[in-house]
């Protein structure tokens, strides 16, 4: 493996001099605030996931079970959105559409590598992609130049370094907002969700995915792949910052959202492909979320 | 260790604002999202799939062959005869093909449709016969006999109707893929998409490049993939034949020599695929149509394989008969003599005369022609951003009568894998995605089936008395389990 400090050496040294996206790459690392001015940031978490980031877009490196999780992630938010927007169409239709979100202006709050945001712009979406490590929109930028469609702008495809709450100072707002297992990243969920809100339109749809503070949730998501198979980088996750539906419910409903759905999301390890799941398994109610859930929001 | 793409990632950067300039302004690259090189049948109807399904309407394709497609999509269906080179369709294979709108454009009235098989064996002596459904109606029938070039045209020109409503494939034909290089290879890129070199001096970049080039395939041959497997020492012997009535049975008789394999077409015209032994295929290439056909009748009904044996020493090397012997009058007085007691001789007739074949009177002029056959293989079905199908994947032994629908469905579970992936916004092009689950889906039951046909071919040339034994009592005991018969009419395989 390379050592995270060489690579940031080849990655800034192969950089310089290079027009397209330079200016953006600088900016991004002479742009460092000062921590407390971003409420729900977690600088040490932010660290913790930089560290990785070069292979963001290894399928077999760390961040395997989040590749494996992306078509899943797609087929929910695909789902919702009919429901959403597409209420006539018959499912069949629908699922002939190439592009459902063309024409939708969509943020991706902590892109990570872009694995949904580029997804999501292939499915004809303006997607913007936001993370708080310069890394990863380091990795997110390179990535998406290996494919022409984006280069070409066949695709809407963007990437800034930045957090909800500075998009919400710009008084930026979305169709769809997605937030992907990042929620149990932040320092004060509360105020994250705030700025989830405020970045969605009225109207618009807010999706994000995290992990369910249960004993379940920390034996799937923590105790298992970063300790037993090592799938996961050991400190990965923080079993306390764990959120539960119920209580990001309760915030959203607060700043004018409403829940429209929570449906679990399970890995099988042995295909290595996770699998929607609803809530109620049989007579067990929430028994599907006890771990990975996604969580979907309309703004009124 | 470093990955692979931490080096595409420093390629990147290194090269990226030299390839931005060529990108855009090579006026001889075009960009892809699917190519597909060979327009065979499993190439275009691989097309025809994408170009009639919504999913893939933002999808830029491109189909290149080297030969001429636009004279094929003209064929001009003869009135008097059929081609030598049939395929029978299952019927799984029928309904994907009509889903995509290529069965509206095949010529109907040249396509036979048959549900009745009579399996015989010289040696064995047995009868095995497949009748699943009685009176179907057309549409349920479990095999379909179609001309080649019929499925060919009728692809085709389903590719041209997609293009009139509207313009969503490239055919690039009557030019050559002369080579192909992949980014990866050459530190000169900086993304892994294939770069292909056609003969009129332009390129082709595409995210996705789908090998249906045949058995020589060039695409297999860059990609670096390997193949294995086997000459079966083997030839196709096949031509147009006519019966002395209508006819809607397929007649199979395994002769230790190879299968003797007669399907029928309307009108009481058939098509036969004779696999023999290359010294027999070098006997009987001279001989002429008129004793050619009595060969042919000789084969289906003679019940000693020593007698068969004889009727080939008379066969002279340029084609002429020893002492100007008449096969026919030859094989029948040995049919007459047959001392070894079997299901079919003559005087017993074939058990039951309705699954006796009727004869063959006449050869289509012109319509025997011979193909060495061979059993081949690849490691895989992918590279990056790499797949094959069809006989680029694969080749068998046409004894099952499998090596199209196998193809076909190559093609089927492709186009759904490829499908989801747009679905679900995926790189139509991802190894881990995409390709690899093709792969998964098809290797394992292609090279299954292979080594089953293979298998079966070794057992049904074998003279060994306890083999041949077997043989039969295998063939006694099939006629008995309806279920396993049933399987082998669903996947059309005998
Ligand atoms: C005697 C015999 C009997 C058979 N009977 C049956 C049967 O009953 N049922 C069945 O299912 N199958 C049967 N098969 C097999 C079947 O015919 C083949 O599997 C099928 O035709 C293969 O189709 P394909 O599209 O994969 O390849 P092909 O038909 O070989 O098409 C390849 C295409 O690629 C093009 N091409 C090649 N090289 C290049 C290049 N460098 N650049 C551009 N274009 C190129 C060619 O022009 C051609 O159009 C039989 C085969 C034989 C030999």
């Amino acid at each position: 493996m390379i050592k995270n400090t060489t690579f940031s050496k080849i990655f800034l040294s192969n950089t310089k001099n290079k027009t397209c996206y330079q200016p953006a790459l600088l900016r991004s690392f002479s742009d460092q605030k000062d921590p407390k001015s971003y409420s729900s940031i977690n600088h040490e978490e932010v660290l913790k996931f930089s560290e990785n980031s070069q292979s963001w877009w290894d399928p077999k490196g760390p961040f395997m079970p989040l590749h494996s999780m992306n078509p899943s992630r797609v087929e929910y938010i695909r789902n919702i959105w009919k429901n959403l927007k597409y209420k006539t169409l018959s499912d069949q239709d629908y699922n002939k559409n190439p592009a459902p979100f063309s024409g939708s202006k969509i943020v991706d709050v902590g892109c990570g590598g872009g694995l949904l945001s580029e997804s999501l712009s292939r499915l004809g979406g303006q997607v913007l992609g936001v993370d708080a490590s310069p890394e990863n929109i380091g990795i997110a930028r390179a990535h998406m130049l290996l494919d022409p469609s984006f280069v070409d702008g066949v695709f809407s495809l963007d990437y800034i370094e930045s957090t909800a709450e500075k998009l919400v100072e710009e008084k930026k707002t979305f169709d769809l907002v997605t937030s992907v297992e990042v929620i149990e990243h932040v320092e004060n969920y509360h105020e994250f969700l705030k700025s989830l809100a405020d970045l969605t339109s009225p109207g618009g749809l807010l999706v994000m995915s995290t992990i369910n503070r249960t004993i379940l949730g920390r034996l799937l998501c923590v105790a298992i792949p970063e300790y037993l198979l090592n799938v996961v980088p050991r400190g990965t996750h923080d079993y306390e910052k764990f959120v539960k539906p119920e209580e990001i419910s309760r915030v959203l409903e607060q700043v004018g959202l409403k829940v429209v759905d929570v449906t679990g999301i399970w890995y099988k390890p042995i295909s290595n492909t996770w699998k929607l799941q609803h809530r109620n398994v049989g007579p067990f109610s929430d028994a599907g979320i006890q771990s990975n859930y996604l969580i979907s929001a309309v703004k009124l | 260790m470093i990955s692979r793409f931490q080096i595409s990632l420093f390629r990147a950067r290194n090269t990226f604002s030299r390839q931005l300039a060529s990108y855009s302004s090579t006026t001889n690259i075009k960009n892809y999202d699917i190519t597909v090189v060979g327009g065979g049948i499993a190439g275009s109807s691989l097309v025809c799939a994408l170009g009639s399904s919504a999913l893939f309407r933002n999808t830029k394709i491109a189909l290149v062959d080297s030969g001429s497609l636009t004279k094929i999509s003209n064929w001009d269906p003869p009135t008097d005869s059929f081609s030598n080179r049939t395929v029978q369709i299952t019927s799984a294979n029928q309904s994907f093909l009509s889903d995509i709108g290529v069965w509206d454009n095949v010529y109907k009235e040249r396509v036979q449709p048959y549900s009745k098989v009579v399996l015989t064996d010289m040696l064995g002596g047995e009868i095995l016969h497949f009748n699943t459904n009685p009176g179907a109606e057309f549409g349920k029938f479990p095999a379909y006999l179609v001309e080649n070039v019929n499925l060919h045209q009728g692809c085709l020109k389903t590719i041209s109707e997609i293009n009139k409503k509207e313009k969503r494939i490239d055919i690039v034909e009557g030019i050559k893929v002369d080579s192909i290089k992949q980014g990866s290879q050459e530190a000169d890129n900086f993304s892994d998409y294939p770069i292909i070199n056609l003969s009129d001096g332009t390129a082709i970049k595409t995210r996705l490049l789908i090998g249906s080039d045949g058995m020589n395939s060039i695409v297999k041959k860059f990609a670096n993939i390997d193949t294995y497997g086997h000459d079966y020492n083997q030839f196709g012997s096949v031509a147009n034949l006519c019966f002395d009535r209508v006819n809607e049975t397929a007649y199979q008789r395994f002769l230790p020599t190879g299968p003797i394999v007669i399907l029928p077409l309307p009108n009481g015209f058939a098509n036969l695929v004779w696999s023999m032994d290359t010294d027999v295929y070098n006997k009987t290439k001279n001989l002429s149509d008129e004793n050619f056909v009595k060969l042919v009748n000789a084969a289906l009904r003679l019940t000693s394989f020593s007698d068969f044996e004889y009727l080939l020493s008379l066969i002279l090397p340029d084609g002429s008969l020893k002492n100007n012997i008449d096969i026919l009058e030859e094989s029948e007085w040995r049919i007459r003599n047959s001392t070894e007691s079997s299901g079919f001789n003559e005087s017993k007739g074939y058990s039951n005369p309705e699954l006796s074949p009727p004869k063959i009177i006449q050869i289509t002029k012109g319509s025997r022609q011979g193909f060495p056959l061979k059993l081949r293989n690849s490691d895989k079905y992918y590279s990056d951003r790499i797949a094959l199908v069809g006989d680029a994947a694969h080749t068998m032994h046409p004894l099952a009568g499998q090596g199209l629908n196998a193809g076909l469905t190559d093609v089927i579970t492709l186009v759904e894998i490829l499908g989801n992936a747009v679905r679900l916004g995926i790189d139509i092009g991802s190894t881990e995605n995409v390709l690899a689950e093709y792969n998964n889906k098809r290797y394992l039951s292609n090279t299954a089936f292979q080594g089953g046909v293979d298998k079966l071919w070794h057992i049904f040339r074998s003279k060994n008395p306890i083999i041949t034994t077997a043989r039969g009592f295998g063939m006694k005991t099939l006629n008995q389990f309806p279920i396993i018969k049933e399987f082998m009419v669903k996947n059309a395989m005998f």
